[in-house]
């Protein structure tokens, strides 16, 4: 019967009161004007980029049927006007699908290896001359600042059509954006050890290797393949430009507009990312 | 006999700091001693080992080991005078993702060509040193586990393995024992001490504690804020030396 008035609090009643202090941000406007304020500038970026990139959700609705006939077209891959591809084509598909894995495979492999001393230049807690860290994190802000993208319209022009302007797209971003995320690995190990050995004789560049260089290893290793894995996806994109793989049959069959084939290459690649997407994240995992 | 450690009003001061870490400390080490530095949390030991081997560069004083003042020497000649000097550090420092044998065999690595140290690939003799010192530790039977899968007493022994394997003059051990559970603290001590005995290294040890130090010091070196507030052989040490290191009364002198 008493169970009922037992709303009591079990907590003191008698304290003196928490008066909040409005706490100032910046400039000394209130910390809530703040964050409205924030917000607005956001609304007004995300407006005025709509603006810019002529976002038209009207275009969109109204071509949406012509959309779905172009899927509808696609799946499944045939139709009254075409085949699709036979035996001796889906054979020249998958031997692109390769190519295209190749092209990263080999691009981003050539970019692990020479990240690897730019990465350590470019890394404060290891090298403390200004004159050698910042040139080093101007040129691989460049490198990384230019899409493998432009680099291969650049190398298709300079080396040619086919896989090997890819390759060279492919390697010279990748280096620079390796480069930075290795360095970020190297940032994150603990140089203890590394120090141990200095103290007690060793120079500097085998202390590195022999202390740093392990430690660091797995991270670098999953940083690789989380890039191998990146950019397969973009070298299939590198073919539009001439750069050989898969990317050129899809261009072809959208330029053609050969639906039937544009299906199967368009599966072809589904696949093929989803497998080297597997592989890579269990080849990370296995790492941990 | 000549001093094998010579320091002379060695001063630093780290930058934006109110007071100097350390404050003209003077004092002389004797060839084959165990002296133990005795002095509370922030009392400058850290700091006067790493102006022993380098790590920092000291302000003020002079610093002599084996009769030389490291300080001048060309970073070349710093590597080759390091040799002579091994460190044992509170955290151990070791390779964690390396066997316990590649932790060994670093204390030689200044020695082999780089494509070996590149590639962990040491001569037949240099691995059986190695083992040997491993054996020293009593360890043997762990050298191909990982050196992180061991527990902080096998790992601090693995780092006086690899001090060991250096063959050097003086071993530098900076609060060796302060991660350690009391039973492993003495096997670690006792190792070091054997090594003072029999091998005639000279070894310089902190210790936040000073019973340890009585129990395997020849001589004891006090610090307080920074100052040498005791310089004694280990017979000699009294209860109001320990007092000065030890107590909230101001440092004398
Ligand atoms: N890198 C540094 N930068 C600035 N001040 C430092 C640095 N290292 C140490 N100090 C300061 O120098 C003084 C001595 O530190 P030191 O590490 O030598 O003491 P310690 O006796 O080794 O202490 P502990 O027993 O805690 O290891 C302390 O006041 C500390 O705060
Ligand atoms: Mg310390």
């Amino acid at each position: 019967m008493a169970m009922d008035k037992v709303s009591a609090s079990p907590f003191p009643s008698d304290l003196p009161p928490y008066v909040r202090v409005p706490r100032k941000g910046p400039l000394g406007i209130n910390q809530h004007v703040w964050r409205w304020l924030i917000l607005l500038v956001v609304l007004v970026l995300l407006g005025g980029s709509a603006q810019l990139a002529k976002v038209d959700v009207g275009r969109l609705v109204q071509n949406a049927p012509r959309i779905g006939l172009w899927v509808s077209r696609i799946f499944p891959p045939y139709d009254n006007f075409r085949s699709p591809p036979n035996s001796t084509e889906l054979n020249t598909y998958l031997y692109n699908a390769l190519t295209t894995v190749a092209i990263a495979t080999i691009g981003t492999a050539t970019a692990a290896v020479l990240a690897v001393i730019p990465a350590v230049f470019a890394t404060r807690t290891l090298t403390s001359s200004n004159w050698v860290f910042f040139p080093t994190r101007w040129l691989l802000n460049v490198l990384r600042g230019i899409d493998s993208f432009i680099f291969a319209l650049f190398f298709v022009a300079a080396v040619g059509l086919g896989p090997f302007a890819g390759v060279l797209g492919i390697a010279f971003h990748t280096w620079g954006s390796m480069a930075k995320l290795y360095a970020e690995n190297l940032e994150n190990t603990e140089l203890a050890p590394m120090l141990a050995l200095q103290s007690s004789g060793v120079s500097r560049p085998r202390a590195l290797l022999y202390a740093l260089l392990p430690d660091a290893l797995p991270s670098f290793i999953s940083t690789t393949l989380f890039v191998w894995e990146l950019n397969v996806r973009l070298s299939v994109a590198l073919g539009v430009v001439g750069a050989g793989g898969i990317g050129q049959d899809v261009k072809n069959a959208i330029d053609l507009l050969n639906f039937p084939h544009l299906g199967v290459l368009l599966l072809i690649i589904l696949v093929m990312v989803t497998v080297i997407d597997q592989i890579s994240i269990r080849l990370r995992a296995a790492l941990r | 006999m000549t001093p094998i450690v010579e320091i002379i009003d060695l001063s630093k001061q780290y930058p934006n700091t109110a007071a100097p870490a350390l404050d003209r400390v003077s004092f002389m080490v004797e060839q084959g001693q165990f002296t133990a530095i005795l002095g509370r949390s922030g009392s400058g030991k850290s700091t006067l080992f790493r102006c022993l081997n380098l790590l920092v560069r000291r302000d003020n004083g002079q610093v002599r080991v084996l009769g030389k003042d490291w300080q001048d020497l060309s970073s070349h000649d710093l590597c080759l005078a390091r040799r002579q000097m091994a460190t044992i550090f509170q955290q151990y420092n070791l390779m964690g993702r390396l066997t316990v044998i590649e932790n060994v065999l670093a204390g030689q690595l200044a020695y082999v060509q780089f494509w070996r140290a590149a590639l962990r690939r040491f001569p037949a003799n240099y691995e059986a040193w190695a083992l040997h010192c491993l054996e020293r530790v009593g360890l043997s039977e762990y050298a191909d586990r990982r050196a992180s899968q061991l527990s902080g007493g096998q790992q601090q022994r693995v780092a006086i393995a690899r001090a060991l394997a250096q063959r050097p003059k003086i071993i530098l051990a900076d609060e060796p024992v302060a991660s350690l559970d009391p039973e492993s603290a003495l096997v670690v001590l006792d190792e070091l001490r054997s090594i003072a005995k029999v091998d005639g290294i000279t070894i310089l040890c902190s210790l936040h504690q000073e019973n340890y130090a009585m129990q395997y010091a020849d001589h004891i070196i006090g610090l307080r804020d920074g100052r040498v507030v005791a310089d004694v052989r280990r017979e000699a040490f009294t209860p109001e030396q320990r007092q000065r290191i030890y107590y909230s009364q101001p440092a004398a002198d």
